[in-house]
């Protein structure tokens, strides 16, 4: 078959990559940008360091530093007026996915008319290039930094929705995981086992692109090497180096291959239960490797082998999902990623998520169909972790 | 209660009754599947006495909603042996409206060769009315005759000679309200054959002065969603085109990346494309007297139909489509918009299938019975079937028989019903909808041409298809498939049933009347014999590249099985 390898934002990765973002956002021609964090990285002391390498670099600096968790559309248009009334030739955003989509979503509205909402897949409305995009992720998980996506609350109907185009694809991506020293353990868990599930979906999507399944197999081999280790020790700079580098190449993994039923599934509890993104990631990634493994058996052995499982060759497809799915289970253990019962949620109210996981955009690109029915399967299994 | 009228042909008796208080909530294309789920064994002979013909009008038929007035036409298809479902604008749901009649359906086979039309007169009175000199008529002069009969006030649904003689690839025909002529077709899977094999020639519906009232629940809350779903539509710039163009604005759109069919579903780009685009079907339109921007049924907003006339100024035909240009014309390398508008007339009048004859005419060329491109040739197939020859008789069964009669390899045909005016391998999404819809081959169960996927990436296409499918289905449930695309949206439907039939409505249970429609023309067809590997496109699609792109239809049989699966 035919596939296409469309991902090109261009990247700068290494440990103090972030002390040039002001000589390359010069580069790009900007001379006023726009910088986009949220209170985490203020605190942090993040931003601050960011700022004012830019500045030294002779760029004025504008400062927006209300982003939220599951970035709202309100926010992103607000935002975007005040980047507009000051004239801005740029964005900067640094952070985690929240901060990295609304930044992108903002640079959409400096060159097309608002709002966001107008911009949602299926709106069959096209957008223009933005500005300059310089974007600067401060976890190892989301990939927002090199793929095509912002993902937008969208406030009117508690849905999440996708934004795909030029304008929301990062001019530069600048990884530096120094920058991620001192993340938490529970984010550095749950962001990485978002990254996990991006190359795991990717690979068993209906998007069959060979790409994405050799950047899959190298982020999921050392994610599973590295995560348990960044963990317990935040400080492990190459474990840092490792994780970032994984969830880089699996954001480029999925940007062509797409996630698929358990990024439906995550968006759908994230919305509902305001759960992590990376936490709904995890639970959801074993019960969809179980129930894709009969139609694509091969995909899920090459989870597993990247994993570093031994996979008896006559293994049946549920046997191979069981065991794959199994070690997925076993990695959540180890990083500490809470079940759904630890968010007191009934088991009676899966029912209601059914409509939520079938409308998500993501649910198109499983490798078959699933009925309700089977969706209830797999949320009962997601459930049972 | 709306009324039904059953029509039994061998005793000649007509039993009035009235609507069942469970099909209140259906029309068009979802009443017809419930009708023959209910009351037609699947395994039945199409063209024995164990099938129904159906004709109902669509759901919102008889209230003044834009576009509502459809008339569905339903039986056990001849064609492709499944159920069946085949709709058109026209006059004819409009007059079936006034009257308050929701649904005729025809049962058994007649005794005698005797034909009969069925007459409905001003007062509703419906009768049985021997038809002999009608008999042998084709659909224009038939239409003539009635009018010189019962007057210009009069609604018909008709076959031609190809009904009669129980084509497979035969239409039922009903007048268009601009032209006044039978231009209108519910053309697919061979329905007039089913009305042949009863000897009903026409329905005629008088006009009554006083139209039946409709009641609706709330008809405050009905007139703000019908003055809110009307303005959507004459706003929606997006539509401008159907307006000043009509469907066959889409040959250039659709032509210049392959997806438009061409000599014979080969995949490649139609090197003479600019000599049947828009601009070309413009300027033989303007310079010739002829009009675009026309409604096909009364109320209608969107005028989107046309009147085509030849270099003389003399019309020709009326409703000219993409689908007759995609296939009649690219299709068969036709490169001449007379020709096909003249296959159209043809077609129109005889009672065909503009999408099933253009696709046997490929096949015929391409088993080299007539040379590519040839429209005089093709005209010369058109009238061997209506001359009833041995060839032509046996084009009259369809593109499936007549491939395999001529022993081409290249078939593009699914469940026995050929695919209409889109490329498999370079629209997948379509390509899905061709092999899982229980229709057989049709774009209007689920066209993808507007979804935001790359059209030859698998990547989500049975996905799209399997969501589109029921959308479709509860579309041509209700009205007009392009008022519904013009303006649906979930404040938009679901209010204007609010306001005609009352309780609370939301966008997905109004999906779910196609929902439901297509699984039951699923679980019909399965009872009819039908399997999962029937569910599958042609093999050379999946075998051999379409040399405009290189792709090969690549959905895989467990995607598609997995289609329709809610």
């Amino acid at each position: 078959m035919i596939t296409s390898f469309s991902r090109t934002v261009p990247v700068l990765f290494g440990p103090g990559a972030s002390m040039r973002t002001g000589l390359k956002v010069k580069e790009l021609g900007a001379q006023k940008v726009l910088c986009v964090y949220d209170q985490g990285v203020k605190s942090a002391g993040i931003a601050d360091k960011i700022i004012d390498n830019l500045k030294a670099a002779g760029l004025q600096v504008v400062i927006f530093d209300g982003v939220k968790a599951d970035p709202p559309d309100t926010i992103i248009n607000e935002a975007a007026v005040m980047a507009n009334e000051e004239q801005v030739d740029g964005v900067v955003g640094v952070g985690g996915g929240s901060t990295m989509d609304t930044a992108k979503a903002i640079n959409l509205l400096l060159t097309n008319p608002p709002p966001i909402n107008l911009y949602y897949v299926g709106s069959g409305r096209e957008h223009k290039p933005g500005k300059v995009a310089v974007m600067i992720p401060t976890t190892a998980g989301t990939g927002s930094e090199v793929t095509p996506i912002s993902v937008v609350s969208d406030t009117a109907t508690n849905s999440k929705k996708g934004v795909i185009g030029p304008a929301t694809t990062a001019t530069l991506a600048i990884v530096d995981p120094e920058l991620l020293l001192g993340l938490p353990p529970q984010i550095t868990a749950s962001t990485g086992m978002d990254a996990f599930a991006h190359a795991a979906e990717a690979l068993t999507s209906g998007g069959m692109n060979p790409m994405s399944d050799v950047l899959g197999e190298k982020a999921i081999s050392l994610i599973t090497q590295n995560l348990n280790k960044a963990v317990k020790d935040g400080s492990d700079l190459a474990a840092r180096t490792n994780l970032s580098f994984a969830a880089l190449i699996a954001g480029f993994s999925f940007s062509d291959s797409l996630t698929h039923w358990g990024h439906a599934i995550a968006h759908t509890i994230g919305a509902k239960y305001h759960i992590p993104h990376g936490v709904g990631c995890a639970l959801a990634l074993p019960a969809v490797m179980e129930y894709v493994a009969d139609a694509v058996p091969g995909k899920v052995r090459q989870v597993g082998l990247a994993m570093g499982l031994s996979l008896d060759e006559n293994l049946s497809p549920a046997e191979l999902g069981g065991a794959v799915a199994e070690a997925i289970r076993q990695l959540n253990r180890e990083v500490g990623i809470p079940s759904l019962k630890d968010f007191k949620i009934e088991e009676s109210s899966l029912e209601q998520l059914i409509d939520g996981v079938m409308t998500d955009d993501c649910f198109m690109f499983g490798p078959k169909r699933a009925s309700a029915a089977q969706i209830l399967g797999m949320l009962k299994k997601v459930y049972e972790y | 209660m709306a009324k039904v009228y059953r029509v039994n042909v061998k005793t000649k008796t007509i039993a009035r009754e009235e609507l069942k208080e469970d099909y209140r909530l259906l029309g068009g294309r979802s009443l017809i599947s419930k009708v023959l789920s209910e009351e037609v064994d699947p395994t039945c002979d199409p063209l024995g006495a164990g099938n129904k013909l159906i004709l109902c009008t669509s759901l919102l038929a008889g209230t003044t909603v834009p576009a509502a007035h459809r008339i569905s036409v339903g039986a056990k298809s001849p064609l492709t042996g499944g159920i069946k479902e085949a709709n058109s604008g026209g006059t004819f749901a409009t007059y079936m409206a006034r009257h308050d009649i929701k649904m005729i359906i025809f049962e058994d086979l007649p005794e005698t060769d005797q034909w009969h039309l069925l007459k409905i007169g001003k007062d509703g009175t419906p009768e049985l009315v021997p038809a002999g000199g009608y008999a042998g008529l084709n659909n224009y002069d038939l239409v003539e005759k009635l009018k010189g009969q019962f007057g210009d006030s009069i609604a018909v649904i008709s076959i031609g000679k190809a009904g009669e003689m129980q084509y497979r690839n035969s239409s039922l025909q009903n007048i268009d309200f601009s032209t006044g002529y039978p231009s209108r077709a519910n053309a697919r899977g061979g329905l007039g054959a089913v009305m042949g094999s009863k000897k009903i020639k026409a329905v005629v519906i008088e006009r009554n002065e006083t139209p039946h009232v409709f009641q609706y629940a709330d008809k405050e809350r009905f007139e703000a969603a019908r003055k809110k779903f009307t303005e959507v539509i004459i706003n929606n710039a997006g539509m401008q085109w159907l307006r000043e163009i009509g469907t066959p604005a889409l040959v250039g759109i659709t032509g210049s990346v392959a997806i438009m069919p061409f000599r014979n579903y080969s995949g490649g780009f139609n090197d003479k494309l600019s000599s049947i685009t828009a601009d070309q079907f413009m300027n033989n339109i303007k310079s010739r007297g002829g009009k675009t921007g026309e409604p096909c049924q009364a109320g209608c907003v969107l005028h989107c139909s046309n009147r085509y006339h030849d270099p003389d100024g003399k019309y020709v035909t009326s409703g000219l489509e993409y689908e007759t240009i995609a296939l009649c014309g690219s299709n068969c390398a036709i490169a001449d918009l007379d020709i096909i508008a003249r296959m159209d007339r043809l077609c129109d009048d005889f009672g065909l299938d503009t999408i099933e004859t253009g696709a046997t005419i490929a096949v015929c060329m391409e088993a080299g019975k007539i040379p590519w491109g040839d429209g005089e040739a093709a005209i010369g197939l058109i009238k061997e079937m209506m001359e009833g020859t041995e060839l032509g008789r046996l084009l009259g069964q369809g593109t499936m028989a007549t491939g395999k009669a001529l022993g081409v390899k290249r078939i593009p045909v699914v469940k026995g019903q050929a695919l209409s005016g889109y490329e498999p391998r370079n629209l997948k999404g379509t390509g899905v909808t061709y092999a899982t819809s229980p229709m057989g081959a049709d774009h209007t169960a689920g066209l993808t041409l507007e979804a935001p996927l790359d059209p030859l990436n698998p990547l989500g296409q049975a996905a799209v298809s399997s969501m589109l499918q029921p959308i479709f289905a509860a579309a041509d449930s209700l009205m007009c498939l392009f008022a519904w695309f013009a303006a649906a949206s979930p404040d938009t439907i679901p209010e204007l049933l609010a306001g005609v039939y009352g309780g609370e409505w939301d966008f997905n249970k109004v999906i779910d009347i196609g929902r439901q429609s297509v699984l039951r023309e699923k679980a019909f067809n399965a009872a009819a014999g039908f399997k999962p590997e029937d569910d599958r496109l042609p093999d050379f699609f999946t075998t051999d590249k379409a040399p405009a792109t290189g792709s090969v239809f690549d959905i895989k049989p467990l995607e598609l099985d997995g289609v329709l699966n809610y």
